[in-house]
């Protein structure tokens, strides 16, 4: 067993092989942030992550995919083909000291290969494996194929985006591969923090990516609407259909967004935009009040809302906004989030050497606490810890390195 | 019944609207014991939602938690606060610095209660940094974090009405405190850690961080259009606001999708010869697909794509997550009883107002399986955890619920 007491990060240092991938290569992400020890294990020719564009400087390169560098921080990297009998062995002997194996293969693959959760159990029984796959191990659509829009809209998220006339759209930036991976990351700890407390033993953890979407917008309440009304949530462009006001609204130098909760926000907004406006209508009895009850006047408020944002700017707005009690925030684009301010004083990047990319800096990741670290090392080389693996650790010389590589096996 | 992945952790939740509650909702599922401290004297805004079903909103965030009122602005108040969280292992709230100074509750008196206490702040933008403090709403977050500007059509920012921000933050919270409890039982350390919802939302636009950075682009807005693959997008099917996603990720996939549409003459055509071509002619590739759709049913549509093995989904309406055999397979709607507030006289009364489905945790441990149960009326739980847990006599109880302490 790797010494878990050596480094005093947040985790322990524990050995996570991490055989998934765009679909659950954050999980390992997030772990190996926080301190384990997570190891990439890719097929010889490499994990078919490092070959998504977008490339650092747009040079195709399996050592420059942008997905790749994001999504395996923190990481080692060996090379097996798990699909040689060699291969095999060597994956079951990297098992018996491993505390974790991810992967998101498509449904039966690894069983296939003699390597499904109960022949690992028999090797490792304190192993957690930890599977994110789009549907589930289980279910009449386990086996669909699935990639980000398909989740995205079989979750129904699509279902919410676009304007009421249009067709649904999908996120920018392939989401449905984050919440996937963020449960099974929690999943995983939750196992291993069972483990540890006295059961003594591992379990499978089985996420479905659509279950894990569904629950990211799920404050619409789709499924008790239809069974209340036999009515579906439906698109309504980017101002909420309920909350009035809520939503994106056009300002003097581009977008603003803003939503009022409470009858005091809506008292503060209707005198803000009666100082700027001079609009006295605004001021009216019939608009007060909370979330939901200018609803029946949607219309009126949002045609008085734009008459104000238009004629300041979103910095005035987010700032006044802010000096008023009132939530009014930018709409960032991606340059601008990098320069953001407030990002910046928080240390919010770090800087990340990679032997083929160089230096960028990457988000550090949502947590902040003066025990927890930050990314400790850019995406691995393919293959760079064979020798530390396969020497250092199962004993092989290089002599058999030599034999493995020649045939194929890493 | 099987143990619990956190049986024997106690957390305090002191906080409102949704990455909170839902963060330690994922934890009661998983076996912690969820205390709930609110008071009657300003009810969470979302006791209102949906309207169709006012209260049925709050199961998605209630189940298995206990629920106390407790009113901590009073000095009696305050001092039952301290004594829940020295009975506690976590103590999670979102409430700004000036709620805490104003309670006597900043986070140095919270941590000299316990030494070994997990805390963990929700924040908005961040405590620190030129806007520290500044105020939030997860809803608004996604547009800050740059997600709306990378979704859309380019004339329209590409939006979805709900809080999506606060969903990862309420997963990142759940994951920090787990990752603390393992760290305190192997060092006898506690915890401090701040999650903002902003950053939560940043680290999911990170590929495009880099690539801004590698070769200066500004993420476009291209609708369903995917960059490096065609078809991809969401087709109309037959009947009103019917859509199915397709997209065709590799040549195998491009072979079998003209398979299923009976390999027509377009298929074999320069312009789509290539997954090269077909992105730069996906707008005609695009016409051409729907064509096809529209005279049929999305189910079928999707079915028989996947049955070729090719990636397809339906765009699932609110009926369809209803009836979808598959999540029936998996149990993940679930059914309980809701209460409607008395916004006339809260607490006073909590009708049972029907029963409503909920979705369940996405995450099903061999082992430990996640529990799911019935959301608890506001209150409900003073007598246990206030006599029980806390030791005091019903007498006590009596006087504090009189004297406004426990409402």
């Amino acid at each position: 067993m790797p010494d878990k007491e050596s480094e005093a990060g947040f985790l322990p240092r524990y050995r996570v092989l991490d055989l998934a991938d765009e679909k659950g290569s954050y999980c390992g992400k997030l772990l190996g942030d926080l301190g384990a020890d997570v190891i990439k294990v890719e097929p010889p020719g490499g994990d078919k992550v490092r070959f998504r564009g977008p490339f650092h400087k747009n040079d195709v390169h399996h050592e420059k995919s942008l997905s790749f560098l994001y999504f395996n921080t923190s990481k080692g990297s060996i090379t097996l083909n798990i699909e040689d009998s060699t291969g095999k062995a060597i994956f079951k002997r990297l098992v018996e000291s491993a505390d974790v194996v991810v992967e998101s293969f498509h449904v039966g693959y690894l069983a296939g290969l003699g390597l499904g959760y109960p022949a690992l159990r028999k090797i490792n029984p304190r192993l957690v494996m930890t599977s994110i796959t789009p549907f589930g191990q289980k279910g009449p659509q386990s086996g669909y194929k699935a990639t980000d829009i398909n989740i995205m809209a079989l979750s129904g998220y699509m279902q919410l985006v676009g304007e009421p006339d249009q067709q649904p759209l999908v996120l920018g930036g392939e989401q449905s591969f984050y919440p996937g991976a963020q449960y099974a990351a929690v999943g995983t700890l939750a196992a291993l923090f069972y483990r540890e407390g006295g059961a003594g033993k591992g379990q499978q953890v089985d996420v479905s990516m659509q279950e894990a979407m569904i629950t990211y917008w799920h404050e619409q309440t789709p499924v008790a609407m239809w069974n209340k009304t036999k009515e579906n949530v439906a698109r309504v462009g980017s101002m909420d259909a309920m909350v009035t006001p809520c939503g994106l609204y056009p300002c003097k130098d581009g977008w603003i967004s803003l939503c009022v909760v409470t009858p005091l926000e809506w008292d503060t907004l209707a005198q803000w935009i009666y100082e700027v406006t001079r609009n006295e209508e605004v001021l009216q009895e019939q608009y007060k009040g909370g979330l939901i009850s200018r609803m029946p006047v949607r219309d009126m408020v949002n045609v008085m809302v734009i008459d104000f944002t238009d004629r300041l700017t979103a910095r005035e707005l987010f700032l006044e906004g802010q000096k008023r009690k009132l939530v009014v925030m930018p709409v960032n684009d991606v340059p601008s989030v990098l320069n953001d301010a407030q990002l910046s004083s928080r240390n919010f990047w770090v800087e990340l050497d990679h032997p083929a990319v160089g230096k960028l800096k990457y988000p550090k990741g949502p947590l902040y606490s003066e025990d927890i670290g930050v990314p400790r090392k850019a995406a691995p080389l393919l293959g760079e810890d064979n020798e530390r693996i396969y020497c250092g650790e199962l004993g092989y010389s290089s002599e058999d390195l030599a034999v493995l590589r020649t045939t194929g096996v890493i | 019944m099987a143990k619990k992945a956190l049986e024997g952790i106690r957390v305090i939740e002191f906080g409102l609207y949704i990455a909170l509650p839902l963060a330690t909702r994922l934890l009661a599922s998983m076996g912690a014991e969820v205390i709930k401290v609110e008071t009657l004297t300003s009810l969470d805004m979302s006791w209102f939602g949906p309207i169709y079903a006012p209260g049925a909103l709050q199961l998605e965030y209630r189940p298995l938690k206990r629920n106390v009122t407790l009113d901590v602005r009073q000095p009696k108040g305050k001092e039952v606060m301290e004594e829940l969280i020295k009975k506690s292992d976590v103590y999670i709230t979102n409430l700004g610095a000036g709620a805490f100074a104003k309670y006597g509750l900043e986070f140095d008196h919270i941590r000299s209660l316990k030494k070994d206490l997990i805390i963990l702040w929700q924040t908005g933008l961040g405590s620190t940094g030129p806007y520290g403090g500044y105020k939030a709403y997860g809803r608004l977050m996604q547009h800050a974090c740059g997600i709306s500007t990378m979704s859309g059509t380019p004339d329209n920012l590409g939006v979805a009405n709900i809080s999506y921000s606060d969903y990862h933050t309420s997963v990142f919270n759940a994951m920090a405190i787990i990752g603390a409890l393992e760290r305190r039982r192997r060092t006898g350390k506690g915890c401090f850690i701040e999650c903002p919802i902003y950053e939560s939302g940043v680290v999911t636009v990170g590929p495009a961080l880099l690539d801004h950075q590698s070769n200066g682009v500004v993420p476009e807005r291209r609708e369903n259009r995917h960059r490096y693959f065609s078809p991809h997008g969401a087709y109309p099917c037959k009947g009103v606001d019917r859509w199915c996603t397709i997209a065709v990720t590799s040549e195998d996939e491009w072979k079998a999708f003209c398979r299923v549409i009976g390999n027509p003459a377009w298929c074999k055509s320069a312009e789509f010869s290539t997954a090269a071509a077909r992105v730069k002619n996906a707008k005609e590739l695009d016409r051409l697909v729907g064509e096809w759709t529209s005279k049929r049913n999305a189910h079928q549509v999707m079915n028989r794509m996947q049955k070729a093995g090719v990636p397809s989904g339906i765009v699932s309406k609110g009926e369809d997550l209803a009836r979808s055999e598959h999540l029936k397979s998996h149990n993940f709607y679930r059914e309980t009883e809701y209460y409607s507030a008395d916004f006339e006289k809260p607490g006073v009364k909590w009708p049972v107002a029907g029963r409503s489905p909920v979705f369940t945790e996405p995450i099903n441990f061999s082992e430990t399986p996640c529990m799911f149960g019935p959301m608890h009326k506001v209150g409900q739980d003073n007598n246990y955890v206030y006599g029980k847990l806390l030791g005091m006599s019903k007498e006590e109880i009596r006087k504090l619920t009189k004297e406004g302490v426990f409402a």
